[in-house]
């Protein structure tokens, strides 16, 4: 049976209508229609839906919404202030750290968090940091230079 | 995949939590980070009628220290135990174990307790039901009689795989359980049938609340080695934690624990017996390797042959000892 979910996703309160067994990922898509976090393998072992969790990644396709009440919510959607992109999504246009796309968001979200704690991080910080996020397109390579770029001078 | 159906409940004492386990009789699980349980379910290798959310239980979230003893929450995430500055500072195998767990992601969700009672795994298991059905006639894990693993196998070869247990074993850990007889403390190595179809001794009415840990000794030293495939992501291919009790040159006390080498953690009595109240020396990690090499039979995983693992024993024992001793050295710097 659902049951009334109240939600604060990238600053704004929502009442959702869930089911318990309906994951975060299903209500950020389904129902709120943010379509920016992405479905992967839906196991906990690509990271493509990864959303911050009051400021820390985590896996919205293995967390009830239910579960996520009174938390801070942030999606890919949230991340940019107006109509500019935030510097992360700047980097990852200007650096091809983007091909098909699919596991950009889960990247940026998982970047962005690490960037908060560590602002100057070294080549090999950055590579363990997105270590879990899964990309069959790139390589890497730009995804790693996309995100050195934007570490604080 | 979706999740089916299923009654939810979020109580806010253990005390309830348990209550709502027992009146479901085995067909309610506890969810605590879900990053085991939510896959298992999606799969439908799993069956529960209702899940009972225990992540509202207050007092479960801590790491404290009383007297000689740290409790650690079984709420206490992997990720905040790897950043904890406590552990960090006094028991560093154990938060390099909680960092060598799967992904940042993961490690943020994932729970000591959940950890510590997370599912065996075998190749021929972790699919979804479909794929089971499909393809081979059902083994004992999913209520069969037979084992695709070891051909003509007579029992479940499943491999118990978690980082952290091991350390907390060679450690020494407790843990507080609540079922509906109430509270008892057990060592960490009783929950652990060693099956692999049930991995637990526990019943389903059973939750861990608290995790005990003897601080060591100062002159206790101590290492978490992981044999794996990728540098992230990745189960252990054989994992060894290491403790030495040293007095100088001297052993006093080894206790040497692997994960993913059976159904569930295992010591390597021997070695440890072979470093004990012993001088130490390089040769003397060498053939303490040899006995873990000869006493312990790991179960093929990972796709890798029993034989092979067997040389990995061997090799990642030696690693720990030697790192644990090289800790010890880098501490007297």
């Amino acid at each position: 049976m659902k049951r009334l979910v109240e939600l604060k996703v990238n600053g704004e309160a929502y009442e959702v209508a869930a089911a318990p067994k309906q994951t975060l990922l299903e209500v950020l898509r389904d129902e709120l229609h943010l379509t920016g976090t992405k479905e992967g393998c839906g196991m906990g072992s690509c990271c493509a839906c990864t959303v911050l969790i009051d400021g820390k990644p985590a896996l919205s396709c293995l967390i009830l919404a239910v579960t996520a009440k009174g938390k801070e919510i942030t999606t890919i959607e949230g991340l940019s202030k107006g109509e500019g992109l935030h510097p992360l999504q700047q980097a990852f246009h200007e650096k091809g750290a983007v091909q098909c796309g699919y596991c950009t968001p889960g990247m940026i979200m998982t970047a962005k968090s690490f960037l908060d704690r560590n602002p100057d991080p070294t080549k090999d910080e950055v590579k363990e940091a997105i270590s879990g996020n899964l990309c069959r397109c790139t390589g890497y390579k730009k995804i790693v230079e996309a995100i050195l770029s934007v570490k604080q001078p | 995949m979706r999740l089916p159906d299923f009654e939810y409940f979020e109580p806010e004492t253990l005390q309830d939590a348990v209550s709502l386990l027992s009146k479901h009789k085995g067909k309610a699980k506890g969810l605590a980070g879900g990053t085991d349980l939510l896959p298992k379910l999606k799969r439908r290798v799993t069956v529960a009628d209702a899940l009972v959310n225990l992540q509202g239980i207050s007092g479960l979230r801590s790491i404290s220290e009383e007297k000689d003893i740290l409790k650690i929450g079984a709420l206490v995430t992997l990720g905040e135990m790897e950043e904890s500055s406590f552990l960090k500072g006094n028991l560093s195998p154990l938060a390099q174990a909680a960092h060598a767990v799967g992904t940042v992601q993961l490690r943020n969700m994932a729970t000591l307790g959940g950890n510590l009672c997370q599912d065996t795994r075998c190749l021929y298991y972790d699919h979804s039901h479909l794929f089971g059905q499909s393809v081979w006639e059902k083994c004992f894990k999913r209520g069969g009689a037979v084992c695709h693993l070891i051909k003509k196998g007579k029992k479940c070869f499943a491999v118990y795989s978690g980082d952290v247990a091991p350390v907390l074993l060679a450690l020494g850990a407790r843990v507080l359980v609540i079922g509906s007889a109430g509270e008892r403390m057990l060592d960490l190595s009783q929950i652990y049938s060693g099956k692999g179809e049930q991995a637990y001794a526990l019943s389903s009415e059973d939750l861990i609340a608290e995790i005990h840990v003897p601080k060591p000794s100062p002159l206790s030293y101590g290492a978490y080695v992981k044999y794996r495939e990728r540098g992230s992501i990745d189960f252990p291919i054989v994992g060894v934690a290491a403790y030495l009790k040293v007095d100088g040159e001297r052993i006093n006390d080894a206790n040497i624990w692997l994960t993913s080498v059976g159904s569930a953690p295992v010591e390597a009595i021997k070695a440890e017996a072979v470093l004990r109240e012993a001088n130490f020396s390089a040769d003397l990690i060498e053939e303490a390797s040899l006995q873990a090499h000869q006493e312990i039979t790991p179960y093929p995983n990972h796709g890798y042959s029993a034989w092979y693992l067997k040389e990995m024993v061997t090799v990642f024992v030696k690693r720990a000892c030697m790192k644990a001793w090289e800790d010890m050295k880098g501490g007297q710097a």
